[in-house]
């Protein structure tokens, strides 16, 4: 498989989501009003009578960290965000996470999610797209299928699995929780796994649990949308991932101070 | 009585029924009004308010209870008591609560003597309820002279509020046209 | 863009109720502007601009959408009875409507678009014409888009043919409203992106340690343990708050200060209508007693209270008689406590009525998540097992119609909750009212002064879930949005049937239902109250009677704009007598259209004089 077969199957599987749904729209069948105006211009209100009832289109965009951080004296500059378009049924969801090298002025990290979203359950979407990383190179394509929703205690969370277009297979775990300490003071501790099916040694990655990741933030709302805030990170390597990172003379883990805005529209 | 006037005194009669049979209108002047529950009451002339802070200066007559002389006093009151009913001028009843924190005591329920009749008697109901709520919390047995305790519970305050509609102001009740009202609302088609 | 000279423009269009200079209409002004009580404009012919104005709101100006140029519009009044005419006239870019709330037109007069009519399209007018058989408190406001919150209503006030049975020396119209400075489409925008974003009364860790003290640790756990495992918070009662909101008694805040006059001793009737767009407010005029006389129009037996709960779109004609010459606050506290507005009644202008301050948040408990063991009722226990609630016998009422609507709503992604224990709750008066230390009014103390026009015992009786995903701002009956509903509710010319409403969320909603007035089953009375809108609490389970003796297609939604808006929101259709119970006799979209001679094709916004059907109460 490579990336052109993905993007095709991809491009299917959208057009026939969005024709699933389209077929929905049905007009409420047996209208007595009919009879008293023009068929044409009372279906054109039916239809947006349904349209502006529980049909609707929004755009949610947030980064959820745009951080500095201090990284052991490599600081970086963090952007990790996601936004969605669509209806209650449908949304295409877009998901990021940019890590930029302040020192060596470069891109660290730098990926892109692409994913249809469609509810499973009350409180979960199922997702599949593709992921695209452009960093670390050699840049890869996946095909990703993930779910994300609040677990119950309210923990946020996104589980996904991806296979990339050489047949290697990874997943990733994120689990938020919000504690609040004031109605504007939130304190928001974060975990992160990534785990491996198979060695990768060009992207430097063992079997296992490659990398894990848990941070601590907390941010004032100054308004619900906008809200800066400090914290700290601490990244880690483990099992073979580790040994690739000590090979080049790296460290392995490293405790980051952070500070940077949440911000969503 | 016009047969209208009957119907709708007998539609009132009907609805406060319940009410009239615990003869709910008297128990206010049965009350002994010197405690609630062990816990002291007194009478008093709102002096000055201050909504903003929930304190009232009271000039109060003298309360056994306490021991205390007729005087002017500053009172805190509890949370929940919306002072903006009451203005300078007004004589009211009131129930005290020991605020142990700070040995002083506080105004846990307040009602207005010059209210409406119903006004006056559900406040007076609230405020026995809450002085039976604050000795039952505190595990105490409700003393109350003159009272027996045993119907207390089954006073339903909510008929109370419904009752004796004869007096009711802004209704006629002896308009001829009552009956034909009936008629009308009830499918009289002929206006279309 | 609005200009000073756009307003005037739009206030001096040539109507016959055109609004004085000054930016509200004379009954809304307050004592200082020269009302002394209300201002009665009579006629049988109405002239009603809809545009844009800017409006001044405590001291802010803000974009609106108004009639005849005033925030409220105009009062309409006119005799019950008498045919009127209402030329409305769009000046938007966008199309409109007006739905004359409570009132029983033809139901092609309704106003709703999609479902009585195509709409009133930008730059065009629509003449509405009806005589209706009802007389009382009633209101008007935009069917279309968000418009209601932005600014689309007025009070309409119908005199009775006869002498009204109501005597009062002085009356004033009180308009209950919530204004948005943010445009309504950004404010749902952000209920869709994070429900909780206006909600600022959550539980922090600071209520957690308190509770921990007062009750211990072991219970505190638990009950946390017990919302968040449900994912809901005891603290969502209101989705938009005064974050969001500034409250307002006729237009005017409380900085405002809007004020009525009296005479010491004079009866005066207070006509109070909630016309805001997501907010309950609980009303009270503290040392004041009320004497409720109306509740949606329709008179009352008198009750006495203190204070009463008025949910969205419903209205309550009360009379006070101050005996003290003071100024008296007129409040009207939002249900989650979060805000109020304060308006002044007293004696002479000039005076400022002291504002209480704003009372404890209300919390949910276990009883509103439907999960209250104590109060189980287990005649309705029976009703959990939802395959077979469709035969489920009510004693003396059993299901006859095989068609009837059945409640086995999808428990969807729409669906976050189904309460468990669905209880009666007609008896009390309303969330954060059951513990005030004065009177508060409940459905079940009110009883219609005449007795009620049909007694006949329900012919059957139909479930209605309200359903909702709080996290994804889904809300719904039995679990369908009306974008995707694919038929109607039916009900049958003539026939009595029994709705009970189930309050599967925990949230309050206002419910109405156009066309028809339903009798609130508070007991096995015969004069049942008879409402258009009526609050269900969360996990309440409430049934009216209703006649369709009112053909044709009504609207029947939550009156929470932002829940319709999300789909909160179904048809009933009353069909005539002789109709096919199936819904989609020869109308759906695909089978051929029925024989038709070209001439009956309607041309836009013509009536076909079908006003006969319309009339019927």
């Amino acid at each position: 498989m490579n990336r052109t077969h993905y993007l095709a199957a991809f491009l299917v599987l959208s057009l026939g989501m969005a024709g699933y749904a389209k077929a929905q729209d049905a007009p409420i069948p047996g209208s007595q009003a009919e009879a008293y105006w023009d068929k044409d211009a009372f279906k054109a209100s039916q239809d947006a009578l349904k349209e502006e009832h529980g049909g609707g289109s929004t755009l949610f965009l947030l980064a959820d960290r745009f951080e500095y951080q201090t990284n052991e004296g490599l600081p970086a500059l963090f952007l990790g965000g996601q936004g969605w378009w669509g209806t209650d049924e449908n949304r295409l969801w877009i998901k990021s996470e940019i890590d930029y090298d302040l020192d060596a002025g470069r891109f660290e990290d730098a990926e892109i999610q692409t994913l249809w979203s469609r509810p499973i359950a009350r409180y979960f979407d199922v997702q599949a797209g593709l992921r695209h990383d452009f960093k670390p190179g050699p840049s890869r394509t996946y095909a990703v299928l993930g779910v994300q929703g609040l677990a119950p205690y309210w923990f946020e969370v996104d589980g996904a699995v991806f296979l990339s277009e050489k047949g290697d297979l990874s997943g990733r775990l994120e689990a938020e929780y919000e504690f609040r300490l004031t109605q504007r003071l939130i304190l928001q501790p974060r975990a992160e796994l990534n785990l491996a099916a198979q060695d990768v040694p060009e992207l430097e990655t063992g079997a296992g649990i490659s990398t894990a990741e848990a941070g601590l933030r907390l941010r004032y709302e100054i308004d619900r949308q906008f809200a800066p805030y400090v914290g700290v990170n601490w990244k880690t390597s483990a099992g073979e991932t580790a040994d690739y990172i000590r090979a080049r003379g790296d460290d392995t883990e490293s405790l980051s101070f952070v500070t940077g805005i949440r911000l969503w529209f | 009585m016009k047969l209208s006037h009957l119907i709708i005194a007998a539609a009132f009669g009907f609805s406060a029924a319940p009410a009239l049979a615990l003869e709910s209108n008297n128990m206010a002047a049965e009350m002994d009004h010197s405690g609630a529950c062990g816990l002291p009451m007194g009478e008093g002339k709102v002096a000055g308010l201050d909504v903003k802070a929930s304190k009232v200066t009271l000039n109060h007559g003298p309360i056994a209870a306490l021991g205390w002389d007729a005087m002017a006093m500053d009172f805190k009151v509890a949370k929940g008591i919306d002072l903006s009913a009451f203005a300078e001028g007004d004589r009211v009843h009131i129930l005290f609560v020991e605020d142990t924190k700070s040995a002083s005591y506080r105004i846990e329920a307040i009602c207005a003597l010059d209210a409406s009749e119903g006004l006056y008697e559900a406040c007076m109901g609230k405020m026995h309820e809450t002085a039976m709520a604050i000795t039952a919390k505190s595990g105490k047995a409700c003393e109350m002279s003159g009272m027996d305790h045993g119907s207390m519970p089954e006073m339903d305050h909510s008929a109370m509020k419904s009752m004796d509609h004869s007096q009711m102001p802004g209704m006629k009740t002896d308009q001829a046209t009552k009956p034909s009202e009936t008629e009308k609302i009830s499918g009289d088609h002929s206006q279309h | 863009m609005f200009t000073r000279r756009h307003l005037l423009r739009t206030a001096a269009a040539g109507s016959v109720m055109t609004a004085s200079a000054a930016l509200l209409p004379a009954w809304a002004r307050s004592a200082n502007a020269g009302n002394t009580g209300i201002f009665e404009s009579r006629g049988t012919a109405f002239d009603l601009t809809i545009g844009h104005s800017a409006v001044n709101i405590a001291g802010h100006t803000g974009h609106a959408i108004t009639l005849n140029g005033t925030l409220p519009g105009p009062l309409i009044r006119f005799r019950e009875g008498e045919k009127v005419t209402l030329k409305v006239n769009n000046t938007l870019d966008e199309d409109t409507s007006i739905h004359w709330h409570g009132l029983l037109v033809p139901f092609h007069m309704d106003g709703v678009p999609g479902i009585s009519f195509p709409g009133i399209k930008p730059k065009s007018s629509f003449t509405y014409e009806f005589a209706v058989p009802q007389s009382g408190t009633y209101w008007y406001h935009s069917h279309s888009g968000l418009q209601e919150q932005q600014g689309h209503y007025a009070p309409l006030i119908i005199d009775p043919a006869d002498a009204d049975p109501v005597q009062a020396d002085r009356e004033y119209v009180l308009v209950l409203s919530d204004w948005s400075f943010e445009h309504p489409h950004k404010v749902y925008a952000r209920l869709k992106k994070d429900a909780a974003v206006y909600n600022f009364q959550q539980r922090t860790v600071g209520d957690f340690v308190r509770d921990a003290r007062d009750n211990g640790l072991g219970p505190t756990l638990s009950d946390r343990a017990s919302w968040g495992a449900m994912r809901m918070s005891p603290t969502d009662i209101s989705d938009v708050t005064a974050a969001a909101y500034t409250y307002l008694i006729n237009g005017h805040a409380t900085e405002d200060n809007w004020t009525a006059i009296f005479n010491s001793g004079e009866r005066i009737r207070l006509r109070i209508i909630n016309a805001s767009a997501m907010t309950i407010f609980n009303f009270r005029i503290p040392g004041l007693p009320m004497t409720v006389v109306a509740a949606d129009g329709l008179h009352v037996q008198p009750v006495e209270t203190d204070e009463f709960q008025i949910g969205v779109a419903e209205t309550y004609d009360v009379l006070v008689t101050p005996t003290r010459a003071r100024a008296f606050a007129l409040v009207a506290e939002s249900m989650e406590r979060s805000g109020q507005v304060v308006a002044t009644l007293a004696p002479e202008t000039g005076l400022v009525a002291t504002a209480p301050l704003l009372r404890e948040p209300p919390v949910l408990t276990h009883r509103d998540m439907g999960m209250d063991m104590s109060s189980m009722d287990h005649g309705s226990m029976a009703g959990m097992d939802h395959g077979s609630m469709a035969g489920m016998d009510h004693g003396s009422m059993t299901i006859s119609d095989p068609v009837a609507q059945t409640h086995d709503h999808r428990m969807g992604v729409g669906v976050d909750n189904v309460a468990m224990v669905r209880v009666s709750r007609i008896d009390e008066p309303g969330l954060g009212l059951e513990s005030v230390p004065h009177r508060a009014l409940s459905y079940s103390q009110l009883r219609s002064l005449v007795s009620n026009p049909d007694t006949r015992a329900p012919g059957r009786e139909m479930e209605i879930h309200l359903t909702g995903n709080m996290e994804r701002y889904m809300w719904s009956f039995d679990g369908v949005k009306l974008s995707e509903i694919t038929s109607p509710i039916i009900f049958h010319e003539g026939e009595r049937l029994r709705v009970t409403l189930v309050n599967d969320t925990m949230m309050t909603h206002p419910i109405h239902l156009h066309g028809m007035f339903f009798d609130l089953v508070v007991d096995n009375t015969d004069h049942k109250p008879r409402k258009h809108t009526v609050i269900v609490k969360p996990a309440e389970r409430l049934s009216f009677d209703v006649t369709a003796d009112h053909v044709g297609d009504w609207a029947f939604h939550c009156h929470l704009l932002f829940h319709m808006h999300a789909g909160m929101m179904q048809v009933v259709s009353v069909l005539p007598r002789g109709a096919s119970d199936i819904a989609d006799t020869g109308h759906t979209a695909d089978a051929p259209a029925p024989a038709q001679p070209s001439e009956e094709r309607a041309q836009p916004y013509v009536q076909v004089d079908k006003q006969h059907e319309g009339h019927r109460r």
